[in-house]
């Protein structure tokens, strides 16, 4: 399923750029607009973030790149499952992690903040429970279609290789054009 | 004397553009550009230097005419070879001259050009 990606806050006029240097099945297509914002976030020492349009564009999901910090929480979330066992008995568990990674890339839905009262600080880590607030992200979207779950986790795929076609991108000399 | 790289981040910081806390992934990518971009300015006000006293220098040639005027003397090349001692291997930023001229290097300038203008007359 192919999506359209936007950028409300920079207006698109330019044409997309392949990037060739992407290694796997398709060719990540970004735009000078997209540049623009990446490198703000990137200047800023901010996240990146994006508007992504979902079932026709009756939905527009705001997701966004991870903190060093959500990295690590993931991790220390996947070796609590581990030490668990939940790891080991989940037949499923790479959608588990995927999940995971969503849960904390997800900023909003339709403009609705997502999960606003489950951060760290509200949701302290039990390692005997194996709970902290990346499960408890992942816990919501286990009350999700599958279909729907599948969609947000494919989008939130194809935006981080787009995120790693940019980051590839800003640091060639050509990331802009000579004449802008 | 410190590095040229522990200069730049101490302009950095200082000017509040790095902070070291690396919260991002890219955020010692991010280190890295500012600290090039803090070079570029510093390079830039080196080339002001080297245009004004090019431009001086030239003057001088006009004036006194080029056989009164000795071009590798050690004023001449001080201050058109400026440079950041990062830009070549094995040197450091204590070697160079100091960009901004003394009152004494101002007066030892001006007795220059005073004389060679004297000779050409």
């Amino acid at each position: 399923m192919t999506e359209e990606i936007k950028t409300p806050d920079v207006e698109k006029t330019e044409t997309p750029v392949e990037d060739k240097s992407n290694i796997g099945p398709s060719t990540i297509k970004v735009t000078d607009a997209e540049k623009e914002k990446f490198f703000k976030s990137f200047l800023s020492d901010k996240p990146y973030e994006e508007d992504v349009q979902l079932f026709g564009g009756k939905v527009v999901a705001t997701i966004r790149t991870f903190s060093v910090a959500e990295q690590q929480d993931i991790i220390g979330q996947i070796q609590m499952d581990q030490d668990s066992g939940i790891a080991e008995s989940n037949d499923s568990y790479l959608t588990t992690i995927l999940s995971y990674r969503l849960g904390v890339g997800l900023v909003a839905i339709n403009g609705e903040p997502f999960a606003v009262d489950l951060t760290p600080d509200k949701v302290p880590k039990n390692k005997e429970k194996a709970y902290s607030y990346i499960r408890a992200r992942y816990e919501l979207f286990k009350k999700w279609p599958l279909y729907k779950l599948t969609s947000y986790v494919d989008s939130y795929g194809a935006f981080e290789n787009k995120v790693q076609a940019l980051t590839r991108q800003m640091t060639s000399p050509d990331f802009w054009k000579a004449s802008a | 004397m410190e590095s040229q790289r522990v200069k730049f981040l101490t302009v950095g910081y200082l000017r509040g553009w790095l902070d070291f806390k690396n919260t991002m992934p890219l955020s010692s990518s991010r280190e890295n550009y500012i600290i090039d971009f803090l070079e570029r300015e510093a390079c830039t006000e080196i080339y002001k230097v080297q245009a004004l006293s090019e431009s001086v220098f030239t003057n001088a040639l006009i004036s006194a005419g080029s056989r009164n005027i000795d071009t590798s003397t050690p004023m001449f090349t001080k201050y058109l070879n400026f440079e950041l001692p990062s830009t070549k291997r094995n040197d450091n930023i204590g070697s160079k001259g100091n960009v901004n001229l003394s009152k004494a290097e101002l007066q030892e300038i001006k007795r220059f050009l005073v004389e060679a203008i004297k000779k050409n007359d």
